[in-house]
């Protein structure tokens, strides 16, 4: 699905932050993507939601190579791919249902087929009776229960989660992570970013460890 | 249905854009009467001087450095009429002088040129009007004639500077307008940088973009550029009827429509252009 071959980034002709990375990402795989901070974590999800351009080597996403494709094109296959960031990138000034409709309504989706999908994901992260409420209103976890929802309404086949737990007490971050497992289960690719090993330990799955910006 | 473009940007981002459209409109507006008005009077201008052609008997002599006394002045008149008295091609003529000159001349007697103005046959020979200047230059040196294809280029010479001129005002609105409006969607892009790249990683092309920023505009230039056009009405139909220009309303319409249009266009491809540049660097 997602193809990295001896792919190196450096920002503004500086040193190259990551070296050398080549990794496959197969269609309902699950993986953590584990560092120190400065490992070059976020310069690889930059890379995998195409934020970035890789400044050597190839990226080859759903069979067309990144580098190559048209700006349309790239942002066809971003419609692929679900980004849950850090600190969420919530829109504070729309309430939680027009924060979960933007990207269906990018899509120029009906607006019937949008009252559903979303009245239906609001209720599925437990957050049914908080659609008109807006995002500075909620607690983190919340938030973040709202960024996942936002990244995967439109049903992508791979999910980008940047420290998704970060800023959430264990039972609030486990609550997430049994989320991204039942997404998993429905077929969807999935790479956490974390430093937290303890989720890494009750949730296992395949790591992918960066070090100085190369994969160990 | 497509992505409310309040849902990005701020709904005020573009409110003081409508008074602009407003002001430039009402500008580029008095700019389209007067070219009406140019060509309105160019038109009958150059209608009066057909078959006229003009002779002033002056008060000097430019070689001598010479002024005559009126009483020359009124001889050499008489002479003309001698002159022209009976001419076939000759309709009618109308001298004008200047009784109404300043206390000062009347009191130092400077004395006043005549202008003698001829209505010409329009079935005449080709050489009539030279035959005539001929005649009257042999009996009467201090004459300037002036036939009509000379008075018809004086005419065109001005409209032309007045056309260049409302023609440059209506072409410094646009410009103008265009340099604001790129200033005020560089501002919102700087304004709304986070949302827009998040929209963008999202999937939204630039077109996309592009077309969120011109709906966001195109309410304020509607209702900018029509009341402009209203208030524009309202401000010159008095001008025009006081000072009694057969204007063409069809076409003074059209014309304020054409600009409506135009503002509309000038934004579409501004905006266009200012959003794609500054979205150049995204991967």
């Amino acid at each position: 699905m997602i193809e990295l071959s001896h792919v190196g980034l450096r920002y503004d002709g500086g040193p190259e932050v990551l070296s050398d990375i080549s990794l496959t990402i197969e269609q309902g795989s699950f993986h953590y993507l584990m560092g120190s901070s400065g490992s070059g974590k976020t310069s690889l999800m930059r890379l995998l939601h195409m934020g970035k351009l890789p400044s050597r080597g190839h990226i080859t996403m759903f069979d067309e190579d990144v580098a190559k494709s048209s700006r349309p094109k790239r942002a066809a296959l971003r419609n692929n791919i679900g980004v849950i960031f850090q600190d969420f990138r919530l829109l504070h000034h729309l309430s939680i249902y027009d924060n979960v409709a933007l990207p269906l309504r990018l899509l120029d989706q009906p607006e019937k087929k949008i009252k559903s999908a979303v009245t239906e994901m609001i209720k599925w992260i437990g957050l049914g009776e908080y659609g008109h409420v807006r995002p500075p209103f909620l607690s983190g976890g919340q938030q973040q229960r709202v960024a996942i929802a936002r990244a995967i309404i439109t049903k992508p086949k791979i999910l980008l989660a940047d420290e998704p737990t970060g800023s959430l007490d264990d039972p609030m971050g486990d609550s997430i992570m049994k989320l991204f497992e039942e997404l998993n289960k429905r077929g969807m690719a999935l790479i956490v970013a974390t430093h937290n090993k303890g989720t890494v330990e009750r949730f296992p799955h395949p790591l992918l460890k960066l070090k100085a910006g190369h994969l160990v | 249905m497509a992505l409310p473009s309040s849902h990005i940007l701020p709904s005020s981002a573009f409110r003081h854009i409508g008074f602009m459209v407003l002001f430039m409109a009402v500008i580029a507006g008095f700019s389209a009467l007067g070219l009406l008005t140019t060509q309105t009077v160019t038109k009958s201008w150059i209608q009066d001087t057909q078959n006229k052609m003009t002779l002033e008997i002056l008060a000097f002599d430019e070689e001598e450095k010479v002024v005559f006394d009126q009483q020359r002045i009124e001889q050499n008149l008489a002479k003309i009429q001698k002159i022209i008295d009976g001419d076939p091609i000759i309709v009618s003529v109308d001298v004008t002088r200047f009784d109404n000159a300043d206390d000062i001349d009347k009191e130092y007697q400077i004395p006043s040129p005549i202008f003698m103005t001829f209505s010409l046959h329009p079935d005449r020979a080709k050489n009539a009007e030279q035959r005539i200047m001929n005649e009257i230059k042999e009996n009467v040196v201090q004459t300037i004639f002036k036939k009509p294809e000379i008075w018809q280029a004086d005419i065109n010479r001005t409209a032309l500077t007045f056309r260049f001129a409302f023609i440059s005002l209506a072409i410094g609105v646009f410009f103008v307008t265009s340099l604001v409006l790129s200033a005020t969607i560089r501002t919102q892009l700087q304004a709304s940088d986070k949302t827009l790249k998040l929209i963008y990683l999202m999937g939204a092309d630039v077109s996309i973009i592009v077309s969120l920023f011109q709906r966001a505009l195109i309410k304020p230039i509607i209702w900018g550029g029509i009341i402009g056009l209203i208030c524009t009405g309202f401000l010159f139909s008095p001008a025009v009827v006081f000072l009694n220009i057969e204007i063409q309303p069809l076409l003074f319409y059209g014309y304020l429509c054409m600009i409506f249009l135009t503002f509309v266009v000038v934004s579409y491809i501004i905006t266009s252009f200012t959003v794609r540049n500054a979205l150049k660097t995204m991967p």
